[in-house]
C-alpha cells in the first residue's frame, strides 16, 4: 500500500482518472440536468408521441402565425421560426400534415382534415385514403437524420414512377417508420413532368419534394438554390410586425433589423397583387456577402418546400423536438448511472489523492552504507509554486471555460475551448488537490504565508503601516494626558458632526448612544482606578507601606501613575527601614555599652560603700567618699536612662493598651510622692473637670511618664507652691495639665526642654539626667498620647493628652 | 553556718561581695565562670548560689540549667542585663531571684536571706498547717496574735496596714482600687479620701517589700488599684 503510495506512476494514474472522472462526472451531470430540464419541457410533446397521435397539424390560411401558435401549442414549445408552409392557388386551400404515428392512427388525422377541402374527388386516388398513406417520415440513422415530408398529390403510378415508394420500410409499434433510403433522386424533369400532368389534369396543385443530402440541394428547379451551400443558407425569423431579420451561415446568426428595401420590396409585392401570397426566403451569401432574398409568389409556385436536418436546424422545431425526446430518453438513462459511476470513481481519487500527496520515496544511504527506501512526506517541485498561483490559474481555466460553455454549440471553436478548458480544470483541480493536502501534512497551514498575495501583502503594507502605527505610538506616548483628550475629543466631534450632517437624527441619536455608553465605562473606569489609588495613598498617608498594590486592570495613564506611587511606596519602606535599622542599632549600642559600663560601676559603688562602712578618721576623706557615693549613684541613674530613653524613642517597648482610670493614677502617685511633696512643702491640687477619666494606656507606661513628671516637679518646683494638676475633656482625649512654679528662672523653650539631656540651663549640675521629659514624651505617643511643654515666665506647665477608652 | 557560691567574671564584684557576705556571716565560695561554678556545686555544699549570665566558657543560664539537673540550690542571678525580657528569661529557667547591677548591697544581702530561709528554714515542701494564720509565699499574717512576719522577721504595721495587709492577704490576686480599700478597711464611703490610701499603701510597701520599687508582694497596678500576690 505504501509503495503504491509512494510509486509516481500510480500518482499519474490517479491524476488522469481523478481528471476523467470528473469531467465525465460534470459533463454527465450536466446532461442529465439539461435533459431532465428539456425532459420537462417536452412533456407534452411526449405524451403526445408515446400516444402515437398527430404531432403537427397545420393548418393554415395565409397566415403562418395562427400555424405556429398552434404548433407551440401542441408541442409546448416557444418556437416562432417559420416553417416553410405550402401556399394556395388562387381559389383553393391546401394544407400540409406532418404525421408522427402508425398508420393505425390515420383516421384519427383524417378528422382533423379541414372540411373545406375541396380536392377530396380526384380521379386517381382518394384524398382521405391514400394520400396520407404517401405521407412518410423518413427517418435515417441517428447521425445523419434526414427527415422530409413529402405531400404528392398524386397516383400511386405516379410515384412508383418516381421511384419515392419503392421501398420497404418497417414498420415497430413504438418507433418512427423507418427507411432504408430516403434520397431517391429524383430528377427535376421528372417532378416537372408530374406537376405539369396533374395540374393539367386536375387544376390543381402540385407539390414538388426538394430532398437535401446533408448540405446540397438536390433538386429543385424554381428556386434558385442550386448553388447555395446549405452553410450558408439562411433561416429568417419572419414577422409581418417586426421587420428583423435572422441570417445564419451555419455558425452564427446575423440580425438584420434594418432592411427597409427588403421590406419595401416585399410590401410593393403585395400590394400590387392582393390575391398574391408572397413569400420570400432571406439568406446571406458569404462569398459576396450580400444578403439574398427570394420571393416566391404563389400563383407561380405553388410548391412546399418542408425539409429538416436535424444537424443543422437549431433546436426550435416541433417535429426536430419530437424526434429529440427519443434521444433525451436514450442519453437519460445512461447519464445518470454514467454520473453516479464517475463520481465514485471521482471520490476514490479525491481520497487517494489525497492520502498520497506529499508522500515520496527517498532512498537514504544509512550509517552502514546500506541503501534504503524511506518514505518521506515532503513538497515536490509543483508545491513549490505559490499556492495562489495555482489556484488563479484554476480560477482563469474556470471561468474562461464557463463563459465558452455559454456560447458553445457542436462544433464550434467555444466548444473546443470550453472542453480544453474543462479538461485543464480537471488537471488543475487534482493537483489543487494534492498540492494543498501536501502543503497542509508539511508546512501546517504556513503555506498561506507563502502565497504571492500574501508577500504582497506584507511587501505592501507592512512597511507603511509599521511606519504609521510608529508614528502613532511616538505621538500618543509624547503628548501629555490634556492632549490625547483634545485629540480624542476632536475626532469624536468631527465624526457626529459628518454623521449628523449626512446621515439624520437616527443615526445620530444611536451614534450618541453608543458615545455615552463608551464614555460611561469610561468614567467608571477612571473611578473605579481613581479609588483605588484614593484608598492606596491614602493606607500610604497613614504609613501602611506594607499594603499591597494591585495594578490588575489597571492602563495607560493609571498604570503609570500606580506604578509611580508604588515607586514612592518602596522609596518610603527603604527610608523607613534604614532609619529602623539605624535606630535599632544605636539603642543596641548604647544598651550594650550601658551593660558594659554598669559592671564597672557595680564595682565602683560597692568599693565606696565598702570604704564608707570602714573606719576613716580623715573628716576630708569621708567627704570625699560622700561625693564619690553621690556620683556613682547618679551615673548609675544616668544609664539607667539612657537605656530607657533609647528604646522609648525608637518605639522598642511593649505596649499593651488598656482601660484604665486617670484619677486613680493621680490618687496613687499622689501616694508616693506626698511625702517627697510634703518634704519641700509642695501641696497637690488636682482639679477633675471630666467626667469621665477612663483612658486607653499601659499601665506601667503611663506610671513613667507621669513618674518623670512628678520627679521633675519634686526637683524644680518652687518649694512652699502650690502644684495645680487639671483633668479636661478634650473630645475624644483627656487633657492633663500640671503646673508648678519653677525654682529657677527657665531661660529655655518648651521644645527645647523636652529634648534629651536639656534641663533648665543653670540646674545642669543637679541630680537627673535630663532624660526624663524626652522619655516621658516618648512613651506618651507611644500610647497615641500627646505631650507639650509650655514655659510663661516661672510658670512651668506640662500638657498631656491622653486617649479616652 | 550556711554555704554561698558567688560566681562571677569581675574579680572586684566576687570579692565585694564575699566581704559582704562574710560580715554577715556565711562561708564563701568563688567562682570565675559557669564551668567552675557547676563543679563547685557538685563538689562542696553549697546553700545558695549569687552567679552573674553574662561570664566565659560557660555562661550564667547555661551553668544555672547544668546545676537544676541535680540541684535544687536557690540561685540568684546578678547581672547588668536588665531588660524585663532577660528577667523572664532567667526565672523561667530556674532562678528563683533576679538582680540588676550596679546593686544594692543591703538588698541583696536581704534577698539572700530570705532565699536561704525559704530554702532551709520553710523548706519548699513546707505545708501550712496553722489555720488562724494567712501566708502568702514569706509573708505570714497572724490574725489572732496580730502580728506580721515577713521571711520570718517581725515587722510592725499600724492597725491600718494590718488591716489593709489582711484585706489583700485574704483576697491574693485581687486588684483593689483606692475606693474599694478604702470602703473595706474603713467601713465607710470613700468621698474623696481614697488619696490616703495610697500612702498606707506605700508605707506598707516600704515595710514587706525588700525593695519598695521593685514590690514581690504588694503590688501596684497603675490607673486600676493594688493587689497582692
Amino acid at each position: 500500500m505504501k509503495k503504491l503510495r509512494n510509486s509516481t506512476a500510480f500518482k499519474c494514474f490517479a491524476i488522469i482518472l481523478f481528471a476523467v472522472s470528473l469531467l465525465l462526472c460534470a459533463a454527465s451531470g450536466l446532461a442529465a440536468i439539461y435533459l431532465y430540464s428539456e425532459h420537462a419541457i417536452t412533456k407534452r410533446g411526449r405524451e403526445a408521441l408515446k400516444q402515437n397521435i398527430i404531432t403537427d397539424i397545420a393548418y393554415r390560411e395565409y397566415n403562418s402565425r395562427a400555424v405556429n401558435y398552434y404548433e407551440n401549442y401542441l408541442y409546448g414549445i416557444d418556437d416562432d421560426k417559420d416553417r416553410n408552409f405550402f401556399s394556395e392557388d388562387n381559389t383553393n386551400y391546401s394544407f400540409r400534415a406532418r404525421v408522427v404515428g402508425s398508420e393505425e392512427d390515420y383516421p384519427e388525422l383524417l378528422s382533423y382534415t379541414p372540411s373545406s377541402y375541396q380536392y377530396s374527388q380526384t380521379d386517381n386516388y382518394s384524398i382521405t385514403g391514400n394520400q396520407y398513406n404517401r405521407s412518410k417520415i423518413l427517418n435515417t440513422p441517428k447521425n445523419e437524420i434526414l427527415a422530409t415530408t413529402a405531400y404528392i398529390c398524386c397516383s400511386d403510378e405516379d410515384l412508383s414512377a418516381l421511384g419515392w415508394f419503392d421501398s420497404d420500410y418497417n414498420q415497430t409499434d413504438d418507433e418512427l417508420y423507418r427507411t432504408e433510403y430516403g434520397y431517391n433522386y429524383v430528377s427535376t424533369d421528372a417532378l416537372k413532368e408530374l406537376r405539369d400532368k396533374y395540374i393539367q389534369k386536375n387544376g390543381y396543385d402540385y407539390f414538388e419534394h426538394k430532398y437535401y443530402n446533408n448540405s446540397e440541394i438536390l433538386t429543385d428547379e424554381i428556386t434558385d438554390y442550386e448553388d447555395v451551400h446549405l452553410d450558408n443558407y439562411c433561416e429568417y425569423m419572419y414577422d409581418r410586425d417586426y421587420t428583423v431579420y435572422m441570417v445564419t451561415d451555419g455558425i452564427n446568426y446575423y440580425f438584420i433589423d434594418n432592411v427597409p428595401k427588403v421590406d419595401e420590396y416585399i410590401n410593393n409585392l403585395y400590394f400590387e397583387n392582393e390575391n398574391t401570397e408572397i413569400d420570400y426566403d432571406l439568406w446571406y451569401d458569404n462569398d459576396t456577402e450580400q444578403l439574398y432574398i427570394n420571393t416566391y409568389i404563389s400563383p407561380i409556385l405553388n410548391v412546399e418546400l418542408d425539409w429538416y436536418i436535424k444537424s443543422d436546424l437549431k433546436a426550435y422545431d416541433g417535429f426536430y423536438n419530437s424526434l429529440k425526446l427519443r434521444y433525451i430518453d436514450d442519453m437519460a438513462k445512461y447519464a445518470v448511472p454514467v454520473c453516479v459511476v464517475s463520481g465514485i470513481v471521482f471520490l476514490i481519487c479525491f481520497a487517494l489523492l489525497i492520502a498520497a500527496a506529499g508522500h515520496k520515496r527517498v532512498k537514504e544511504e544509512d550509517e552502514d552504507g546500506n541503501v534504503c527506501v524511506k518514505d518521506v512526506v515532503k513538497l515536490g517541485m509543483l508545491d513549490k509554486i505559490p499556492y495562489d498561483i495555482i489556484l488563479l490559474l484554476l480560477l482563469i481555466s474556470l471561468g474562461f471555460g464557463v463563459v465558452n460553455f455559454g456560447n458553445a454549440y457542436y462544433g464550434s471553436i467555444e466548444s473546443v475551448i470550453a472542453i480544453a478548458c474543462a479538461v485543464i480544470c480537471s488537471i488543475l483541480g487534482a493537483h489543487v488537490v494534492m498540492t494543498t493536502a501536501a502543503r497542509l501534512k508539511c508546512e501546517n497551514g504556513k503555506f498561506l504565508k507563502k502565497t504571492v498575495v500574501y508577500k504582497l501583502c506584507v511587501w505592501l503594507f507592512k512597511k507603511p503601516f509599521v511606519w504609521l502605527f510608529d508614528g502613532i505610538k511616538y505621538v500618543w506616548k509624547n503628548i501629555n494626558l490634556f492632549g490625547k483628550y483634545l485629540g480624542i475629543i476632536f475626532i469624536v466631534t468631527v465624526i457626529e458632526i459628518l454623521v449628523a450632517a449626512n446621515e439624520g437624527a437616527g443615526m445620530t441619536f444611536t451614534l450618541i448612544i453608543i458615545e455615552k455608553l463608551i464614555v460611561t465605562g469610561f468614567v467608571v473606569y477612571s473611578i473605579i482606578n481613581i479609588n483605588k489609588i484614593k484608598k492606596y495613598t491614602k493606607s500610604l498617608a497613614e504609613g501602611n507601606t506594607d499594603d499591597e498594590f494591585s495594578t490588575e486592570n489597571m492602563h495607560g495613564e493609571f498604570l503609570s501613575y500606580a506604578e509611580d506611587l508604588g515607586h514612592v511606596n518602596d522609596g518610603i519602606k527603604a527610608a523607613v527601614e534604614n532609619q529602623m535599622k539605624s535606630e535599632m542599632m544605636k539603642t543596641e549600642l548604647i544598651t550594650n555599652v550601658s551593660h558594659d559600663i554598669k559592671t564597672p560601676l557595680t564595682s565602683i559603688i560597692n568599693y565606696v560603700d565598702l570604704l564608707e562602712k570602714e573606719n576613716i578618721d580623715n573628716e576630708k576623706a569621708q567627704e570625699y567618699l560622700e561625693v564619690l557615693n553621690r556620683q556613682s549613684q547618679r551615673l548609675k541613674k544616668l544609664i539607667i536612662d539612657l537605656i530607657d530613653v533609647s528604646k522609648a524613642s525608637t518605639g522598642n517597648v511593649d505596649v499593651n493598651l488598656e482601660k484604665l482610670d486617670l484619677s486613680i493614677i493621680l490618687t496613687q502617685l499622689n501616694g508616693e510622692y506626698e511625702e517627697q511633696f510634703e518634704a519641700k512643702k509642695l501641696k497637690l491640687v488636682i482639679n477633675n473637670k471630666a467626667s469621665d477619666t477612663h483612658i486607653m494606656a499601659d499601665g506601667r507606661q503611663i506610671y513613667r511618664v507621669f513618674d518623670n513628671l512628678f520627679v521633675n516637679i519634686k526637683k524644680y518646683a518652687q518649694d512652699n507652691t502650690r502644684v495645680y494638676i487639671d483633668i479636661t475633656d478634650e473630645g475624644d482625649k483627656l487633657g492633663v495639665s500640671m503646673k508648678n512654679i519653677s525654682k529657677e528662672e527657665l531661660n529655655i523653650s518648651g521644645e527645647e526642654l523636652m529634648e534629651r539631656f536639656t534641663r533648665g540651663d543653670r540646674s545642669r549640675n543637679t541630680e537627673g539626667s535630663g532624660l526624663g521629659l524626652s522619655i516621658a514624651k516618648s512613651l506618651i505617643e507611644l500610647q497615641n498620647g500627646q505631650i507639650n511643654i509650655a514655659v510663661d515666665g516661672d510658670l512651668y506647665k506640662v500638657e498631656l493628652l491622653i486617649p479616652k477608652a | 553556718m550556711y554555704n554561698i557560691l558567688v560566681c562571677d567574671d569581675e574579680k572586684d564584684i566576687v570579692e565585694a561581695l564575699t566581704i559582704y557576705l562574710q560580715s554577715e556571716g556565711y562561708n564563701i565560695f568563688s567562682a570565675y565562670n559557669g564551668k567552675e561554678a557547676v563543679e563547685m556545686v557538685e563538689k562542696e555544699d553549697i546553700q545558695l548560689v549569687l552567679m552573674d549570665i553574662m561570664m566565659p566558657e560557660m555562661d550564667g543560664i547555661a551553668a544555672m540549667n547544668t546545676i537544676r539537673k541535680t540541684s535544687n540550690v536557690p540561685v540568684i542571678l546578678l547581672t547588668a542585663k536588665s531588660e524585663d525580657t532577660d528577667k523572664v528569661l532567667g526565672l523561667s529557667v530556674g532562678a528563683d531571684d533576679y538582680v540588676t547591677k550596679p546593686f544594692n548591697p543591703v538588698e541583696l544581702i536581704a534577698r539572700v536571706k530570705a532565699q536561704l530561709r525559704r530554702y532551709i528554714t520553710l523548706g519548699s515542701s513546707h505545708i501550712n498547717d496553722k489555720q488562724d494564720k494567712l501566708v502568702i509565699r514569706g509573708i505570714e499574717l497572724d490574725d489572732k496574735a496580730k502580728s506580721v512576719t515577713v521571711d520570718g522577721n517581725p515587722i510592725s504595721l499600724t492597725p491600718t496596714e494590718f488591716q489593709i495587709l489582711k484585706l489583700f492577704m485574704e483576697n491574693p490576686g485581687v486588684v483593689y482600687s483606692p475606693k474599694e480599700i478604702y470602703r473595706e478597711v474603713w467601713q465607710d464611703a470613700p468621698l474623696g479620701a481614697e488619696g490616703t490610701v495610697a500612702v498606707h499603701i506605700r508605707h506598707l510597701r516600704e515595710k514587706v517589700e525588700i525593695d519598695p520599687s521593685e514590690p514581690r508582694y504588694l503590688k501596684v497596678v497603675w490607673g486600676q488599684g493594688y493587689k497582692l500576690d
